[in-house]
């Protein structure tokens, strides 16, 4: 026995809320209903034996309190909706309808809609649940839920330019106590159940499909569309590959794509074939500015005939050396085309320690390692976990790419990094570092070295190879790993970020970066491990409408004997 | 136009001819009285032979019994027994307790009254009407003859609800009137405020031989009975307008009708004591049948 609307602990505080407040209202209450007699005489003597009842007096008439508890209990179980679960409550039945982009074309979502709603009719509420696989999964209806707030909570629901989370869910779902050992997952639409999913699921677990959809039809979908440095070698270009899935034997051609920046066509002529499937655009100008790619051919799903990227922005550097810095720094300037050396109006200062002239920009500082414990000592702004800080900070200025055994060996000193808060990002390396007998100048590394820090010092926007939905974000510089952490959505926080669906993120600094769905899986119609398919329509469990009848009755018929006790005089 | 249909009300010919056939007898009236029916203390002029006493002169020779003459040589005289009528006075309560409820206890009161009056008429023997409630009124001191009976009625038919019960000093009021010793019929719920301690003792004091027709209703012991007498109640006292919250349980009740009890048995106590005479009329029931069980035989003797 279950109830409908409410589970069991809420029936039985309601009960016991019940009972508190009729206990209370019996104690309080005092009607005096004035009835005019012959003469108070006898009554008025055989009260002074037997005083009127009072407030927060002895508690009487228990019989009279236990009626009408009975008849609030009878209507609060009638509220409550019992119903009797008929397989004894044992399996749980998980209705997950995918609101992903496999499931966009309209047809596909309306049957899949409309086959979950006659389902969820025939369950018993107490052990089925519904979800809403989208780019994030919602409970539509949890246990015991009435089934018609369903309908209502559909009706804002469309497919969105994500992945399916169906592999993600099960994963959930088999990790969650909650549910009992026997659960079957029945999935609406056409959201793949990946095979090593499939086969660590445990015992109890079962996943089939609700509707057997027809083969994949014709489609074509963006599948890729990433930016790179561009081949030409010009340090603000950079080229964009782009990947075009088909599917049902279809092929696409140049000719069927629209490539545009910033709302202006591109043209065709740009396009470069490199193999089936996969074009190539070259040399455009890195300035940050928002690509869009769309396929201009009908086909079966549309959320992956567009996508779009934001270029990433960027600008030459001016730097500034101060006098005695060792020549090997100006050497690597020069040779960065991105770099360039200024004497005044610089965005970052590259000095020796004993530099007595202000420091009011970033700057990368010489210091001899007599005065500095650590060989790289790095400051950066604002409140930031410190051991995260010094792992990006690793990776991100290139120190990964030291030879720090060689160094440390010639030094005869560890070489470590340390990082820590201050009111400007500062750089700090040991002076002798730089000096000829090591070969830290002499590296690939060093300029490596260089140019990043130059690049971090002067806050360079973050650029990203691409920004799938579902996949997680990769980017290109140090910039959001040692970065303010104020409002950054793309901000590390210890874990990878998915960008959820197709769209604009939104990255610290208040730039946003478009979003596209590139899914092989959605556009490849990927089918995933067999699963069987049969509907969750088999009653597992039907509400008792006729019990919350005769409840009601019951309720009706001791209303009946209280008024008529009352009309006795046999009950206050 | 309202007294008339009460009146009307009152005057019901198969009623009057129902009693006809009922006496009220006294034991013995008081003196002084008019030549009726009733059996008094007086000697003289009479059908019921009483005693023989010595001729003295002046006697009514026609009273010389001449057989014992006789016999024995010596005059005596038959003396007979005076038959008087007997002074019955109605005491008749118009409070407003009288006038509660849907069937008032004041329309058996006075048609109980008006039987009584009929059937003392009939035999030739006097009535009076006093009305009370805080006041004693007198609407007929005395009257005879069976010819009176309709002003008697009308009379009866005047009465309208007054004010509050005050028995004990009706009585006293009463007994301090000159009026020659008879039967004094109260007619009343008994339900004065004094409480029914005052009213015994006044009756005490009156010299009247007392008939109490105490008229009561079924839900005056078992106010169970009464459809709204339950839970919490405030009980407003008709003729003061006094309320008393009571919560009307078992416990209640049952003390209740202790308390009640105690006020009959204290009624029917100085009833028994005294020589009088109680009828316990039921308000809502029929007054014939009620007083056709009281006059056993055609007789009541008070």
């Amino acid at each position: 026995m279950s109830f409908l609307n409410l589970g069991l602990p809420a029936v039985l505080a309601g009960l016991a809320g019940l009972a508190g407040i009729l206990f209370v209202l019996q104690q309080l209450r005092v009607r005096h209903a004035e009835i005019t007699v012959p003469t108070t005489l006898f009554w008025a003597a055989a009260v002074r034996e037997a005083p009127v009842r009072v407030f927060r007096r002895r508690f009487r008439h228990w019989l009279a309190y236990l009626l009408v508890l009975l008849i609030c209990a009878l209507l609060w179980i009638g509220f409550a909706g019992p119903e009797v679960d008929r397989q004894g409550g044992a399996e749980h039945t998980v209705l997950f309808l995918d609101g992903s982009a496999h499931t966009s074309d309209p047809a596909d979502f309306e049957r899949a809609r409309r086959e979950l709603v006659d389902d969820v009719a025939a369950l018993s509420p107490g052990s089925r649940e519904v979800l809403f696989g989208g780019a994030h999964t919602l409970k539509l209806l949890a246990p015991g839920e009435d089934r018609r707030l369903l309908e209502k909570r559909l009706a804002s629901l469309a497919p969105e330019a994500s992945p399916s989370r169906l592999d993600e869910q099960l994963r959930l779902m088999t990790r969650n106590a909650a549910y009992p050992e026997t659960v079957r997952v029945v999935v609406y639409g056409r959201a793949p159940v990946g095979d090593r999913t499939l086969a660590e699921l445990p015992a109890g677990f079962s996943v089939s499909r609700a509707v057997e959809y027809e083969p994949a039809a014709v489609n074509h979908g963006i599948t890729a569309l990433g930016v790179g440095p561009a081949a030409s070698g010009a340090w603000n270009r950079v080229d964009v590959r782009i990947g075009i899935t088909s599917s049902g034997g279809a092929s696409i051609d140049p000719g069927d794509l629209r490539v545009g920046i910033e709302g202006g066509d591109l043209g065709g002529a740009a396009l470069a074939a490199t193999a089936p499937g996969r074009f190539v655009l070259r040399d455009l100008v890195a300035d940050g500015a928002t690509l869009e790619v769309r396929i201009d051919k009908a086909d079966k799903l549309s959320l992956d005939n567009v996508a779009r990227l934001t270029l990433p922005e960027r600008l030459r550097l001016r730097v500034a050396v101060a006098e005695g810095v060792d020549a090997a720094i100006h050497n690597a300037i020069r040779a960065d085309k991105g770099l360039e050396l200024v004497a005044e109006d610089a965005d970052v200062l590259v000095r020796q320690a004993g530099d007595t002239r202000p420091v009011d920009r970033p700057a990368i500082t010489l210091r001899p390692m007599a005065d500095q414990d650590t060989a790289f000592e790095i400051a950066y702004v604002g409140e930031r976990d410190t051991r995260q800080v010094l792992e990006a900070s690793v990776a991100g200025l290139g120190l990964d790419q030291i030879d720090a055994m060689a160094l440390a060996s010639a030094v005869d000193r560890p070489i470590g990094v340390a990082v820590f808060e201050g009111a400007e990002r500062q750089v700090s390396i040991w002076s002798e570092l730089l000096q000829p007998n090591y070969n830290f100048v002499h590296s690939r590394s060093f300029p490596l070295f260089l140019s990043k820090s130059l690049r971090w010092l002067a806050g360079e926007q973050a650029w990203y190879a691409y920004l799938a939905a579902g996949r997680t974000v990769t980017e290109q510089s140090v910039r959001s790993s040692l970065g303010p952490a104020d409002d950054g959505v793309l901000e590390t926080l210890g874990a990878d970020y998915l960008p959820a669906r197709a769209g604009i993120v939104t990255v610290d600094g208040g730039a946003d970066l478009q979003v596209s769905l590139l899914s092989e899986a959605v556009s490849g119609f990927s089918a995933g491990a067999a699963v069987e398919t049969s509907a969750a329509g088999t009653a597992a469990g039907v509400p008792l409408t006729g019990i919350v009848t005769w409840l009601i009755l019951a309720a009706l018929l001791l209303f009946g004997v209280e008024w008529y006790l009352y009309q006795r005089g046999l009950m206050p | 136009m309202a007294t008339q249909a009460a009146f009307d009300a009152l005057f019901d010919p198969d009623f009057l001819t129902a009693l006809e056939r009922f006496r009220l007898h006294a034991k013995r009236v008081s003196p002084a009285g008019r030549h009726a029916d009733q059996a008094s203390r007086d000697r003289g002029a009479g059908l019921e032979f009483a005693d023989y006493k010595p001729y003295v002169p002046g006697d009514d020779l026609r009273a010389i019994d001449w057989n014992v003459y006789r016999r024995l040589g010596r005059v005596f005289v038959r003396v007979f027994e005076e038959r008087q009528d007997l002074p019955v006075y109605m005491l008749v309560d118009r409070s407003k307790s009288m006038f509660l409820e849907r069937r008032p206890r004041i329309d058996a009161g006075l048609k109980a009254a008006f039987g009584l009056a009929s059937i003392v008429l009939a035999q030739h023997d006097s009535v009076g009407l006093f009305a009370f409630s805080n006041t004693l009124e007198v609407k007929i001191k005395s009257t005879s003859g069976r010819n009176r009976l309709m002003t008697f009625g009308r009379q009866l038919a005047c009465l309208d609800e007054a004010h509050e019960t005050c028995l004990a000093d009706a009585v006293n009021r009463l007994a301090g009137m000159r009026l020659r010793r008879g039967l004094l019929v109260i007619v009343s719920d008994f339900f004065d405020p004094a409480g029914i301690e005052a009213v015994v003792a006044a009756m005490k004091r009156c010299r009247h031989r007392l008939l109490l027709l105490q008229l009561s209703k079924d839900a005056d012991a078992n106010p169970g009975m009464h459809k709204d007498l339950h839970g919490d109640v405030r009980l407003l006292d008709c003729e003061s307008g006094a309320g008393v919250d009571v919560t009307i349980g078992p416990a209640v009740l049952a003390r209740y009708q202790e308390i009640y009890q105690a006020f009959n048995d204290r009624l029917a106590g100085f009833v028994q004591k005294h020589g009088a005479g109680l009828i316990r009329l039921n308000a809502d029931g029929d007054v014939l049948e009620q007083l056709r069980a009281l006059f056993v035989s055609g007789r009541l003797v008070v």
